[in-house]
C-alpha cells in the first residue's frame, strides 16, 4: 500500500461535455450521435473503471467536470431511448458481422469483441443503471473516490462576455443550481468553459461558494505576483477560490505529436469505420435514414504505422501497450514529483486535465490506460497519491494569494479560436441578447404565470445560444452549417419570445414549441438576469 | 465557384489529388462483406470507394461522417426569420485577443455609419485605439460594411480602449462610441515576486469568512487580500493559521528558482501542448496517409451530401434538388512590416504578414487592387485581381445559406 505521507500528489481532471443536442422534432437526428458515442466509448468504460476499481478496493481519486448540458442529455429520457435504438441496432450488426467473417478469422475475433462490449454497454446503460448514468457518477462521487465538478451552464466563453456581468453571473449561478438538482449537494470546483479565465471571474465563483478552477499553465505562470511554486501549487484569487494551473509534461505525454501514446501503432484507427468500409447494400439499415453513410463505431483496423495499410485490430496487443504506457507515465510522475519535492520544500501538486471524450472515443484504448495507471499508482510506488484538488486545497489550506493571467487552453492560449473569421459575426447578437435579457428581466421582474414561462424560456434559449462550442465548430470548419443554425435559431427564438413579452402578447403555442425543444435547465432562475 | 483558403486544406486538396492518382486500380477494402439482396436494377447504388475520407481533424471530436456538400430543406415551421443586419445601438467592444491583438467589432446600422460619414469633414468614419492614459496609438479609416477590426498592438499587460468617430474642420475628433477598457495578458512572469501567503480553510464558507472579517476590511479590499493582512497582523481566527515562510514552506526550503529551472522554456513557450495538440497528431497522420495511399481509405465524397440536410431531411421523401453559391477568398503575405493596401484602403497584416480577406461571392463583375509598399517606402508590388460571377439557372435552383460576411470589395458599375 501507498505510504501514508506521500512526496506529492498526482490530480486527474477529465472535462466531460458535448453541446446541449436533441430534436425531438425529427425521429433521426445526426448529431444526437456525439452523444450516443461517447456514452458507448468514454461514459460506459469510465463508469466500468470505476466500479471495477472500487470493487477491487483499489485506492484513487479521479476528479470529472460533467457539465449541465450533458447531464440534461444523459437524464433525459428520449435520449435514453434513442441511445438503445441505436445501441441495439449496433447490437445487432454486430451479430451480423460475426456471421459476415466467419471464415476470416481476425476480423471474425473483432467482432465477437464489439458484440461483446455493446451488450455489456445495453446491460451497464438499461440494467444496471436503469438509463440513468449521472446516478453512476453521483455514486462514485459518494464513494469518495471521484470529484465531480460542473462548469458554465452552456459552457459560455466567459472572458467575452465581460461587458455583461449578468451573463456571467447567470452561466454560473445556473450551473450551480443544475449541480445540486443532478448530484445532491453544492459543487466545489468549476471548469471554466475552455479553461477561459480572465480577472474578474473570481467574484462570481466566490457567489456560488465555488472553491477552486483550472486554468492553463501560463494563467497561473503569468500571474500577479508571480507564484512562488509555478504550476505546482494552486494560488488563491483575491476573492478566495484557488487557481490550479495545468502541468505542461504530463499533458505533453499524452497529447503531444511527437511524444503521445495515442499514435501508437498497436491502438485502434480512428478513421477506418465499416460505416464507410462495407458494401452499401449491407450497411444501408445501420447508416443515415437518408442513405448517407456515417461512422457507426464498429472498427477493425490499428494505427499500424505511417502507411496507409492498415493491419487489423489486436485488442489483446493493444492492451498490452496501455500497461506500458501506463507503467511510463507512472514513472515519469515519480521522477516528476520527487524532484519537484526537492526544490520546493514542500509537497507538489500535478495537475493532469484533459478532454474525457478524447479517452475512448478519440483514443479508444484511453479507459485502460487509465484503468491500469490507477491500479499501478496504488500499489506499486509510494512517491505520490492521486488527489483530488479540494482534498489538496482541505489538506493545504494556505497557498499563495495571487491573481491569475488571462488566458484559456485553446489554441496559443488565448482567445483566437472562439473570436476570429468564422465567428466573430456572433458576439453583436450575443451582447444585445444579453443586454436585452438584463433589460426585460428588470422591468417583468415580479411577472409570474404565462409571462414567467415566457421569461424562463427566453434564459434557456440565451444561455444555449451562449455555449462556445458553436463558435468551436465555426471554426474548426466541420458540421458548421448545424452551428450557424443553432445560434441563429436560439438568438431568434429569443428575440421572438422577449418581443412577445414586450407587448403582453405571447403566443403560447410558440412558447410551447419552443419549451419541448429546448427543454434543458425545466427549473432556470431568470432572475439571476436582474 | 468556391475557394477553400487554409493551407491545411489546400494541403489536403493537393494531396486528395495526388491519391486519387495513385489509388487508380487500386483494390478494394480489406472487408468485403456478402453481398445480400443487391439488385441489378439499381446500378447507381453508391459503392465503396477507395478514397481517404475527406476529414478536417481539427474538429475530431465533433465528427460524425464526412464533410460533404450541404443541403437541406427547412420546414416551414423551422423558419423563424433572420438576424438583422445590426441592432443600431452603436456600441463598441474592445477585447484583447491575445497578448499581441486587440479585437474591435460595433454595431452601427448602414444608414447610421452614412449619417456619420457625411457629417465627417473628410467623409471618412475612423477607429481610433488608445492607450489607458488616453495616448492615440491607432487610427484606422473604416469603409462602410465593416464590422470589426483587428489591431496588432503589440504590448501585453497594457490598458486600451478605443473610439469610433468622425472629424470636424477645425480638426476635433468627436467620438460616436466609446468601448470599454480591454487589457491584453501578459505575456511574460510578472515582476513582482514578494509572496504573499492566506489560510483559506476549506470547511468554511466564503460566506462565512466574509462574516468574520467583514468589519476588518479596507476599502476595495478582496477576501483572501484582507484575510492575508489580519493573518499577517495576528489577527485571532477560530481556525489554525499555518505560518509559512516567504518561500511558502514550512521548512525554510525552496525559492522558486529551483521550479523555474524545472520548467525551463516551458514558461515561456507560447504554442503549449494540449487537447488541440491531438489535431496535430491526427493532421500528420492523415496526411501521411493520404500521401501513401493503399486504396483502402474510403471515400466521402462519392455517396455523401450534408450530414446537416441529412438531418434535416429525415423523415422527409427524397426530392431532386440543387442549390449554389460562392465566396471567395483573398489571401497572400509580405513583409511584416510592409504596408498593404487592398482596393485603397489600407489593411491589418497579421504578425507573420499574412493577409486575407473573405467574402460571400454575388454576382457581378469585381476589380480588386493590391498594393504593397516596402517597409522603408523604396518599393512597391502591385496585383490587380478581376473576378466575374454570372450565375446562370437552369430549373428551381436555390442559394446555398451562408456564414455572414463582410461586404464584397471592388464591385464594378
Amino acid at each position: 500500500m501507498s505510504n501514508p505521507e506521500p512526496k506529492g500528489y498526482l490530480s486527474l481532471i477529465l472535462h466531460a461535455h458535448l453541446p446541449f443536442v436533441r430534436h425531438p422534432e425529427y425521429d433521426n437526428f445526426l448529431e444526437e450521435d456525439w452523444l450516443f458515442e461517447a456514452i458507448t466509448e468514454t461514459y460506459i468504460p469510465l463508469i466500468n473503471m470505476m466500479d471495477g476499481l472500487i470493487n477491487d478496493h483499489v485506492d484513487f481519486r479521479l476528479t470529472m467536470s460533467m457539465t449541465p448540458p450533458l447531464c440534461s442529455m444523459l437524464l433525459d429520457p428520449l435520449l435514453q431511448g434513442r441511445y438503445l435504438r441505436e445501441l441495439d441496432k449496433l447490437i445487432e450488426l454486430s451479430h451480423k458481422e460475426i456471421e459476415r467473417t466467419r471464415f476470416d478469422a481476425p476480423f471474425h475475433e473483432l467482432a465477437w469483441f464489439y458484440k461483446n462490449m455493446l451488450e455489456n454497454c445495453r446491460y451497464v446503460f438499461a440494467e444496471k443503471y436503469q438509463r440513468n448514468l449521472v446516478s453512476a457518477f453521483r455514486k462514485f462521487q459518494d464513494a469518495g473516490k471521484l470529484e465531480i465538478i460542473t462548469c458554465g451552464a452552456t459552457h459560455g466563453y466567459l472572458p467575452l462576455m465581460t461587458d455583461y456581468p449578468e451573463a456571467i453571473r447567470a452561466q454560473i449561478l445556473v450551473a450551480r443550481d443544475h449541480y445540486r438538482e443532478c448530484f445532491g449537494r453544492d459543487p466545489r470546483g468549476i471548469w471554466l468553459p475552455e479553461c477561459a479565465y480572465v480577472p474578474g471571474i473570481e467574484k462570481f465563483l466566490q457567489e456560488a461558494e465555488i472553491r477552486w478552477f483550472i486554468v492553463d499553465s501560463h494563467g497561473v505562470l503569468f500571474a500577479d505576483p508571480k507564484p512562488l511554486h509555478g504550476i505546482f501549487a494552486p494560488i488563491y484569487t483575491t476573492a478566495g477560490p484557488a487557481a490550479f494551473g495545468r502541468d505542461v509534461e504530463s499533458s505533453k505525454q499524452v497529447w503531444s505529436a511527437d511524444e503521445g501514446y495515442p499514435g501508437d501503432p498497436n491502438y485502434r484507427d480512428f478513421y477506418r469505420d465499416v460505416g464507410f468500409d462495407l458494401d452499401y447494400d449491407y450497411i444501408r439499415p445501420y447508416i443515415q435514414p437518408n442513405g448517407q453513410r456515417k461512422f457507426v463505431g464498429l472498427k477493425y483496423h490499428r494505427i499500424t504505422g505511417r502507411t496507409a495499410h492498415k493491419e487489423p485490430y489486436r485488442p489483446q496487443v493493444a492492451r498490452e501497450r496501455t500497461i506500458s504506457h501506463a507503467a511510463n507515465f507512472m514513472f515519469n510522475r515519480e521522477k516528476q514529483i520527487d524532484h519537484l519535492n526537492g526544490v520546493m520544500g514542500r509537497p507538489p501538486i500535478v495537475v493532469a486535465p484533459y478532454d474525457a471524450e478524447l479517452y475512448g472515443h478519440w483514443w479508444f484504448e484511453g479507459p485502460q490506460f487509465l484503468n491500469y495507471f490507477l491500479r499501478k499508482s496504488a500499489y506499486d510506488q509510494t512517491t505520490f497519491k492521486t488527489i483530488t484538488p479540494a482534498e489538496y486545497l482541505t489538506k493545504f489550506p494556505t497557498q499563495q494569494v495571487a491573481t491569475p493571467s488571462a488566458s484559456s487552453w485553446g489554441a496559443k492560449g488565448y482567445w483566437e479560436v472562439w473570436l476570429e473569421g468564422s465567428n466573430a459575426w456572433i458576439y453583436p447578437h450575443l451582447h444585445q441578447a444579453a443586454k436585452r435579457m438584463t433589460e426585460v428581466a428588470r422591468n417583468f421582474r415580479d411577472c409570474y404565470g404565462l409571462t414567467e414561462r415566457a421569461m424562463k424560456q427566453a434564459a434557456r434559449e440565451l444561455l444555449l445560444a451562449q455555449s462556445s462550442d458553436w463558435a468551436f465548430i465555426m471554426k474548426t470548419g466541420t458540421m458548421v452549417p448545424y452551428a450557424v443554425k443553432r445560434t441563429k435559431d436560439h438568438l431568434l427564438r429569443f428575440n421572438r419570445i422577449l418581443d412577445q413579452i414586450e407587448q403582453n402578447n405571447i403566443d403560447e403555442a410558440f412558447l410551447g414549441n419552443c419549451e419541448w425543444r429546448d427543454n434543458i435547465f425545466p427549473n432556470v432562475n431568470w432572475r439571476y438576469y436582474l | 465557384m468556391a475557394k477553400k483558403t487554409s493551407t491545411g486544406a489546400t494541403r489536403r486538396t493537393a494531396a486528395r489529388t495526388k491519391a486519387d492518382l495513385l489509388l487508380k486500380n487500386k483494390i478494394a477494402p480489406a472487408v468485403r462483406p456478402a453481398r445480400i439482396g443487391r439488385r441489378p436494377s439499381r446500378p447507381q447504388d453508391p459503392k465503396i470507394s477507395s478514397q481517404p475520407v475527406v476529414f478536417d481533424a481539427d474538429a475530431y471530436k465533433f465528427v460524425l461522417a464526412p464533410p460533404p456538400a450541404p443541403h437541406f430543406e427547412i420546414p416551414a415551421y423551422e423558419y423563424l426569420g433572420e438576424l438583422p443586419d445590426s441592432y443600431g445601438t452603436r456600441r463598441l467592444y474592445l477585447v484583447a485577443r491575445d497578448p499581441h491583438f486587440l479585437f474591435a467589432y460595433w454595431d452601427f446600422s448602414e444608414s447610421q455609419f452614412i449619417e456619420l460619414a457625411h457629417r465627417a469633414s473628410d467623409g471618412n468614419v475612423y477607429l481610433q485605439v488608445y492607450l489607458e492614459n488616453g495616448d492615440k496609438i491607432q487610427q484606422i479609416h473604416l469603409g462602410a460594411h465593416s464590422k470589426h477590426w483587428y489591431i496588432n498592438s503589440n504590448r501585453p499587460d497594457t490598458t486600451f480602449y478605443a473610439e469610433i468617430g468622425i472629424y470636424h474642420p477645425d480638426g476635433r475628433f468627436e467620438a460616436a462610441a466609446r468601448s470599454g477598457n480591454a487589457t491584453a495578458p501578459r505575456d511574460t512572469p510578472s515582476a513582482r515576486t514578494r509572496a504573499r501567503f492566506v489560510t483559506l480553510p476549506f470547511h468554511v464558507s466564503f460566506r462565512e469568512l466574509l462574516g468574520l472579517i467583514q468589519s476588518q476590511l479596507h476599502p476595495g479590499e478582496e477576501l483572501a487580500e484582507g484575510l492575508a493582512r489580519l493573518q499577517e497582523e495576528g489577527f485571532t481566527f477560530p481556525f489554525e493559521v499555518a505560518r509559512l515562510g516567504a518561500n511558502g514552506s514550512a521548512n525554510g526550503n525552496g525559492n522558486g528558482k529551483g521550479v523555474d529551472d524545472y520548467l525551463g522554456e516551458e514558461i515561456f513557450r507560447r504554442i503549449r501542448v494540449g487537447s488541440f495538440d491531438i489535431t496535430e497528431v491526427l493532421r500528420r497522420r492523415f496526411d501521411e496517409s493520404v500521401n501513401t495511399s493503399s486504396g483502402q481509405w474510403p471515400n466521402a465524397t462519392s455517396s455523401m451530401s450534408s450530414p446537416f440536410g441529412a438531418s434535416f431531411g429525415a423523415g422527409k421523401a427524397r426530392e431532386f434538388f440543387m442549390h449554389v453559391n460562392a465566396e471567395l477568398i483573398i489571401y497572400g503575405g509580405t513583409d511584416p512590416k510592409a504596408k498593404v493596401r487592398i482596393n485603397g484602403e489600407n489593411i491589418q497584416l497579421r504578425e507573420d504578414g499574412t493577409f486575407s480577406f473573405h467574402f460571400n461571392f454575388p454576382d457581378g463583375q469585381f476589380h480588386i487592387p493590391i498594393e504593397a509598399t516596402s517597409p522603408d517606402e523604396v518599393e512597391k508590388r502591385g496585383a490587380f485581381l478581376s473576378f466575374l460571377r454570372m450565375s446562370d439557372y437552369s430549373g428551381e435552383v436555390v442559394a446555398t445559406p451562408q456564414t455572414p460576411r463582410s461586404e464584397p470589395i471592388g464591385r464594378v458599375g
